[in-house]
């Protein structure tokens, strides 16, 4: 899998708009496909991270799909319109050349394993700084069931705002600790910026589950730094089932037990 | 005879007379040359190549059929692995990611099951993600017309009860030049 992409990067100043090209290349001896795609980068000292929006908006790429046999090349032409209201501190887009076998791999029996591989080589469009890899959720709500009846099952929700700038996986356990157990349940999922999610976690309690439960949320996030776990707590009650058919029995038992009977005597003259 | 004589001489008179005329001295004159300029400007250029067993089998890593017995193999980069080379006339980063997981179908191994290693750096066993993955910082220039290259370690365990089939994800070497997100001025 060869490709070669020149030039590097492109550098746009003191203009609004701005068109170019790169050369794209096969030096390899298989046929592959290549897809242009655009890009925004953000960054830190470590991590590189492709985006969509912001400085990816901007780029227009005039043929972004082609196929290239074993030494060819082929120009792709591209637009960049930079709006006038730009962040010069999140302004790096990127066009990523990505190039795939043509091939398609073929079974041969058992369990085989196939990797197919792709080199991606990245030009960089940088119009003013990449911007900062920001990671940022938000723990909007924890609802918490007032009394759960066992054996039916309670549902516990949270609901998670990414408001930073990139896709976020989270991990949230709900620890619930009463009186004579503890119960923790795990759930994961992921979010996109600027969007919320709402994670759904019903539990049934056991038999043996009774009383004044705490819950207490605790989720964990960041892939490319350390974060401070968002917390929530709310409280439970817990009333098994069988103790109230039990104390049903105990009333009605003990409402018939009160209940004096009337006594009819009948007296018969004679 | 002696009547022909004068006009002889008056034709060879004659002769001479034209022939002072035309004539023009021979000398070797060097003519100016005919200089071209000819320029060509190498751009900066970013090339790489991802090659398993030494490109014998274009770029697909056949791992070959395995028994789900849910235990480590590893296939050491190398000449008969896999290697990544560059070819490119700037300073390059280079990073790796995976499109996911192994897929048949509906089936699949899980991608933190597929791992890398190595790099010629040092890069300790680390699962495949579907974002990138820095391996080689500041990878140098080759000298004219060659390359560099680097070993790639890849491990994969198959879970108990992996259904058999042909199980396939991309992994993808991506490259950018070294400092190239940064505008030059300020």
């Amino acid at each position: 899998m060869n490709l070669v992409v020149s030039p590097t990067r492109f550098e746009i100043k003191n203009t609004t708009h701005f068109q170019g090209k790169v050369t794209v290349g096969n030096f390899g001896n298989e046929t592959i496909n290549v897809e242009v795609d655009k890009k925004r980068i953000l960054k830190d000292r470590l991590h590189l991270l492709l985006v969509d929006g912001g400085a990816a908006d901007w780029i227009k790429v005039k043929e972004a799909k082609f196929t290239l046999n074993p030494g060819e090349r082929k120009d792709v032409h591209f637009e960049v319109v930079v709006p006038s209201n730009y962040n010069y501190r999140d302004a790096v887009g990127a066009l990523v050349v990505r190039a795939t076998p043509k091939a398609t791999p073929r079974a041969a029996g058992g369990t085989q394993v196939v990797l197919k591989q792709g080199t991606e080589i990245i030009v960089p469009v940088v119009i003013g700084l990449p911007g900062p890899i920001r990671e940022s959720l938000k723990l909007e709500n924890f609802k918490a069931p007032f009394i759960i009846i066992s054996p039916l099952s309670g549902e516990f929700k949270y609901t998670l705002h990414n408001v930073g700038n990139c896709y976020q996986n989270f991990t949230g356990v709900i620890t619930l600790k009463g009186w004579f157990t503890t119960t923790r349940i795990n759930s994961t999922g992921g979010v996109y910026p600027g969007d919320k999610y709402t994670d759904v976690i019903a539990w049934k309690p056991g038999p043996w589950d009774v009383g004044l439960y705490s819950a207490n949320v605790n989720i964990e996030y960041g892939k490319y730094g350390p974060h401070e776990p968002l917390k929530a707590t709310s409280q439970v009650i817990v009333i098994p089932g069988w103790l109230l058919i039990l104390i049903i029995i105990i009333l009605v038992s003990r409402l018939l037990k009160g209940k004096k009977m009337p006594i009819k005597i009948k007296i018969e003259k004679e | 005879m002696k009547g022909l004589l004068p006009l002889i001489l008056l034709g060879g008179l004659m002769m001479l007379v034209v022939g002072a005329l035309y004539y023009q001295p021979v000398t070797a004159q060097a003519s100016p040359s005919a200089t071209q300029p000819l320029q060509a400007e190498v751009e900066p250029t970013v090339a790489i190549a991802a090659t398993w067993a030494g490109g014998g089998n274009n770029s697909t890593i056949d791992l070959g059929s395995l028994p789900a017995d849910n235990m480590e193999r590893s296939w050491p980069g190398g000449s008969s692995g896999e290697e990544v080379h560059t070819y490119s006339n700037v300073y390059i980063d280079l990073y790796v990611r995976a499109s996911g997981d192994l897929q048949n179908g509906s089936n699949s191994i899980p991608l933190d099951n597929l791992k890398y290693a190595d790099y010629d750096a040092s890069v300790s066993k680390t699962a495949f993600d579907t974002v990138y993955a820095l391996v080689k910082k500041d990878w140098g220039i080759p000298s004219q017309s060659g390359s560099l290259t680097v070993p790639v370690d890849l491990y994969l365990t198959v879970p108990f009860a992996t259904l058999p089939g042909l199980y396939t994800t991309t992994i993808y070497h991506a490259a950018v030049q070294a400092n190239a997100t940064a505008p030059t001025t300020p």
